[in-house]
Order: structure tokens, then C-alpha cells, then sequence
């Protein structure tokens, strides 16, 4: 363990997951208001054959042109859910599971097909799946900081039109908001904070590094800047526990090291928090 | 002087036919207005479409003489309480300091002036004591304040509310009318949507009888006839304003 803690690399890695800890713990609180806490899980997912497609047309593996080719395939896939759900009956629930499934789907074969053909490098496609943060590099750390830079500073400036459009968004139209404009940005920012997470955590779990920080972090505030710290922290806590266990059993990929320690904050939060906590309302009564 | 609102041929229609057919009316500025009628008359869809959130399939809808867009400032809309979810983290203040927004624009944060004026406003409605309390917190008549506060905020001329006395207790119903009888005094014109004919004279000086089509619009004296109300209501609701009823005994004897 200590040998661990100065081991250079480590601490590029515990650099790199914190990072995501922060940007999607606060993303995910605008996703998870907003009533779109499965949209991260659709993008993260629609992902993959973007990241497959660029391996097969560059065979590169620099991450930032993989990474690319999926946010790419991201877009895409947020674009066709809501003219799914404009076009035809189908609902928006309905519209987000078949573009997750199929674009998924999609991925999966295009990896396949690339397993086949035996291309250099192809390993690195499998970390893209369940992740694995202890082959996070400095430049991917890099990568990683500029995309959270991003997210944080827009949040920032546009913090009041995202208060408002979330909270009314009839009344952010009467006072002159686009609201689909705001609705864009998120969408935008999401697929930054999935990007950066899916060396490290994978396209598979991904969305619970948008969901859990947030709905942790509801339970122990009412008040939006608040939830929003709160929730970068637990994500930062999830990630960077997640990583060291991955990294101390050696075989245990980061994804569902994270998730677990996810869940542990989540479950202690639904249970113990004040005045929201099942065990603090049990008392009460 | 510009009409508050004036509406030509309004007419609405959803999948299911119309909604509101060649509705026109022309509403003074200065006055209190009731919008009243039986449930499905299209009360709220003629908020939503005088503001713009309804494309209306022919005709126009102009306020203080403009179209919306040009006057969205002036124009403070109170949506149903039922609209938002009161469970969201933020507290009394916060929404308040929404009312200030339309003037802010993008990207520029709320200064101490618009803290004043929600200050003021929360103060109007008796409720700066909870303006730092979580909405989640409040009884719905006290929600209802709160969107009243933020509409006061926004210092408009016109203001249109969507039933705001749905639900809520008699002290906060009074308070309400109490402070938009002030602001009718000076000078602003209030469009409620209600649906008690009991209250409707004691409160309010106008009323746009509706039913999909504008059975009548006008001062209260005017409109609240046994012939208009009951082709807007049928004979259900006959005798359930007073006046009315003694109007039409009247007529009898």
C-alpha cells in the first residue's frame, strides 16, 4: 500500500479518477434533476461503435482520436432519441433503451470483427468496456483535466439558466431562456464527463458515475451548490477508493470496483441521512 | 392608451380538435379580469397561447399593444403550482430571485438591486420570514405565495395567473388579492384564471366567460347574466353567484 502511495504512476492514476469524480458528480446532478439520469447510460453506451469505428479506420490508439470517434457516436445517439419520440409513437423511455441496446449492439460486433482481424493494439478497445485505470497514462490525465476545465466553467457561467430551465422550464421560456438551448449544452457537457470516464470506468457503468454522487448528495442537502460539492466529492471518493482496490487485486477491473464503492455511499446515504434517511424517518415516527 | 390585451380571432386546436374557436376580446389596462368557464373551456390553453407557449392555428394575441416577444419584460406569468416539483433543492429566496432573470439575460448573475426587489417582493407577501427555508417545506398556500413573490419581482405591467387559488388556505386567498388589488391601483392589469363563481364580484371588476368560444367578456354587472352563464355553463351552475340569482328572479317577476 505504501508503496503504492509513491509509486509515480499511482499518482497520475488517483489524479486522473478524481478528475472524473469531479466533473460527472457534477454533472449528474443537473442529469439526475432533470429527470435524465438514463440519458448518460444511453450515451455512454452509444459510444462504442464510435470508439470502434475510429480504431478500425485509424488503427490508432491515442485516445483522444478514439475518444472522438465516440463522442461522435454520442451525438448521434442523443440526437435520434428525441426525434424518435417526435416522429414516431414511441416514447421517450422506450426510445432511450433501443438506441442504447442497438448502438451498443453495434459496438459489440464492430469489436468482434476487430478481435478477428487481429490488429495491433487492438487490446486496448477492451479497457473501453469495464475500464481499467491502472493503464491511465499522463497524457490521458492531461486530456482528461482540459475536457473537466470545460464542464466546470460553463457550469459556472450558465449556473443560473441551468437553475432556472431545470427548476420551471415554462417559466425559463417567459423570461426569455431557450431552454432547448440549455438542454443541448447539458447533453453536450455529459458526453465531455462520459468521455473522460471511459478509460477508467467504461462505457457499461459509466452512467452510475453520473447517477449515484448525485442521488448520495440529495439526500444530505437542499440546496443546489451544495448538492452539486457534495456530489463531486462522492464521486471523487467512489473513484479514487474504486481505483486503489482495483489496483491492490491485481484481476478486478476499475469499473465494478467503483460501482461497489459507489453503492456503499448510496446505500449509507439512503439510509442515515437526516430528515430524507429511511432510518431518521423511522425514528421520527 | 393601449388595450392590456387584446385578442383577434384566437383560435387552438390539438390533435383532438379545437380548443379555443375565434376567441376575441379586447381587456382595459388597470382593471383585475376573471377568465372563467367549466372545466376543458381552455382557460389555460389561452394563457399558454397569449404568451407564446401555443402556436394558435389562425389569429393574434397582442399585449400592451405589442406582439409577446417584444414586450416579454412587461409580462409576468404565474404558472399552476403543480407545474414544478417543490421537492427541487432550492430555497424560498432562490425562487423569488428567478423573477429577476427576464432582465438579466444570459450569463449575467443577479446584482444587489434584484436582491432588493425580491426582498421587497417576499416582504409584499408576508413571507420573508421563510426566505431561507427549502420549498419542499412549505403548504401549498405558501407555495403559492412564493409564485406570486416572483412574479411581484419581476416588476411587471401585466400579470396572468394560472389558477393561483387552487388549493390554498382563506388567509393566503386574501393576502393574494389584497396585494393584487394594490397593484391594480397602480395601475397594472391582473388576468386570473379562477373557478369560483362565488368570489367572482368581490374580487375581481372584469370576467371572460369561456367555454372554447368567448361567450362574453366585460365589466362583472355586465357579463354575469342567467343567458351568459348558462350557455357557457349549462344549467348546472345556474344559481351559484348571487347575483345572478337574484337577477334572474328579477327578470321573473
Amino acid at each position: 500500500m505504501s508503496e503504492l502511495i509513491t509509486n509515480f504512476t499511482f499518482i497520475t492514476v488517483l489524479l486522473g479518477v478524481s478528475i472524473l469524480g469531479i466533473s460527472s458528480g457534477i454533472l449528474g446532478v443537473f442529469a439526475l434533476l432533470r429527470d435524465q439520469s438514463l440519458l448518460g447510460d444511453a450515451i455512454s453506451h452509444a459510444m462504442l461503435p464510435g470508439i470502434a469505428c475510429a480504431f478500425l479506420l485509424t488503427h490508432s490508439k491515442n485516445p483522444l482520436i478514439l475518444l472522438g470517434g465516440g463522442a461522435i457516436a454520442g451525438c448521434i445517439g442523443a440526437l435520434l432519441i428525441p426525434y424518435i419520440t417526435r416522429h414516431t409513437v414511441i416514447k421517450k423511455d422506450a426510445a432511450l433503451g433501443m438506441v442504447l441496446a442497438v448502438f451498443f449492439g453495434i459496438g459489440l460486433m464492430l469489436m468482434t470483427c476487430i478481435q478477428k482481424k487481429s490488429i495491433a493494439n487492438q487490446a486496448i478497445l477492451n479497457k473501453f468496456l469495464f475500464g481499467d485505470a491502472s493503464t491511465l497514462l499522463r497524457s490521458d490525465v492531461y486530456l482528461m483535466a482540459g475536457l473537466a476545465a470545460i464542464i466546470l466553467f460553463l457550469v459556472w457561467l450558465f449556473w443560473k439558466e441551468l437553475l432556472l430551465t431545470t427548476f420551471d422550464p415554462l417559466f425559463a421560456k417567459t423570461s426569455g431562456f431557450n431552454v432547448q438551448r440549455i438542454e443541448q449544452l447539458l447533453i453536450g457537457l455529459l458526453i465531455c464527463a462520459i468521455a473522460i470516464g471511459l478509460q477508467t470506468v467504461g462505457v457499461v457503468l459509466m452512467s452510475s458515475m453520473i447517477v449515484a454522487p448525485a442521488a448520495a448528495a440529495r439526500q444530505w442537502t437542499s440546496s443546489l451548490r451544495l448538492m452539486a460539492k457534495l456530489s463531486a466529492f462522492f464521486g471523487v471518493c467512489a473513484a479514487v477508493s474504486g481505483c486503489i482496490v482495483s489496483s491492490l487485486f491485481n484481476r478486478i477491473p476499475t469499473g465494478p470496483a467503483v460501482v461497489i464503492a459507489l453503492s456503499i455511499i448510496v446505500l449509507f446515504s439512503l439510509l442515515g441521512a437526516p430528515h430524507r434517511g429511511i432510518v431518521w424517518n423511522r425514528v421520527r415516527t | 392608451m393601449n388595450d392590456a390585451l387584446t385578442l383577434t380571432n384566437l383560435t387552438v386546436s390539438y390533435k383532438d380538435g379545437l380548443v379555443l374557436d375565434n376567441v376575441s376580446c379586447a381587456i382595459p389596462t388597470g382593471i383585475m379580469l376573471a377568465i372563467v368557464g367549466p372545466n376543458g373551456a381552455g382557460k389555460t390553453t389561452l394563457l399558454k397561447t397569449i404568451i407564446g407557449l401555443l402556436k394558435p392555428c389562425s389569429g393574434s394575441a397582442y399585449l400592451l399593444g405589442h406582439p409577446y416577444d417584444n414586450v416579454r419584460k412587461k409580462i409576468a406569468y404565474v404558472p399552476q403550482r403543480a407545474s414544478v416539483d417543490w421537492d427541487f433543492p432550492v430555497t424560498v429566496f432562490d425562487v423569488v430571485l428567478m423573477g429577476r432573470y427576464v432582465h438579466l439575460g444570459w450569463i449575467v448573475r443577479p446584482k444587489k438591486h434584484d436582491h432588493d426587489v425580491a426582498w421587497y417582493a417576499l416582504a409584499q407577501v408576508g413571507m420573508t420570514h421563510y426566505a431561507h427555508r427549502h420549498i419542499g417545506q412549505l403548504s401549498g398556500g405558501q407555495q403559492q405565495r412564493v409564485f406570486l413573490a416572483r412574479a411581484l419581482a419581476q416588476e411587471a405591467e401585466l400579470y396572468l395567473m394560472d389558477e393561483p387559488f387552487a388549493g390554498v388556505d382563506m388567509a393566503t386567498e386574501k393576502t393574494m388579492i389584497s396585494v393584487l388589488q394594490l397593484l391594480r391601483d397602480a395601475g397594472k392589469t391582473i388576468i386570473v384564471v379562477h373557478h369560483d363563481l362565488q368570489t367572482l364580484d368581490e374580487y375581481f371588476d372584469w370576467v371572460l366567460l369561456l367555454n372554447i368560444k368567448a361567450i362574453a367578456c366585460g365589466p362583472i354587472k355586465e357579463v354575469l347574466m342567467p343567458e351568459y352563464i348558462c350557455a357557457a355553463y349549462g344549467n348546472r351552475n345556474f344559481f351559484v353567484n348571487p347575483r345572478v340569482r337574484r337577477t334572474y328572479e328579477m327578470s321573473r317577476e
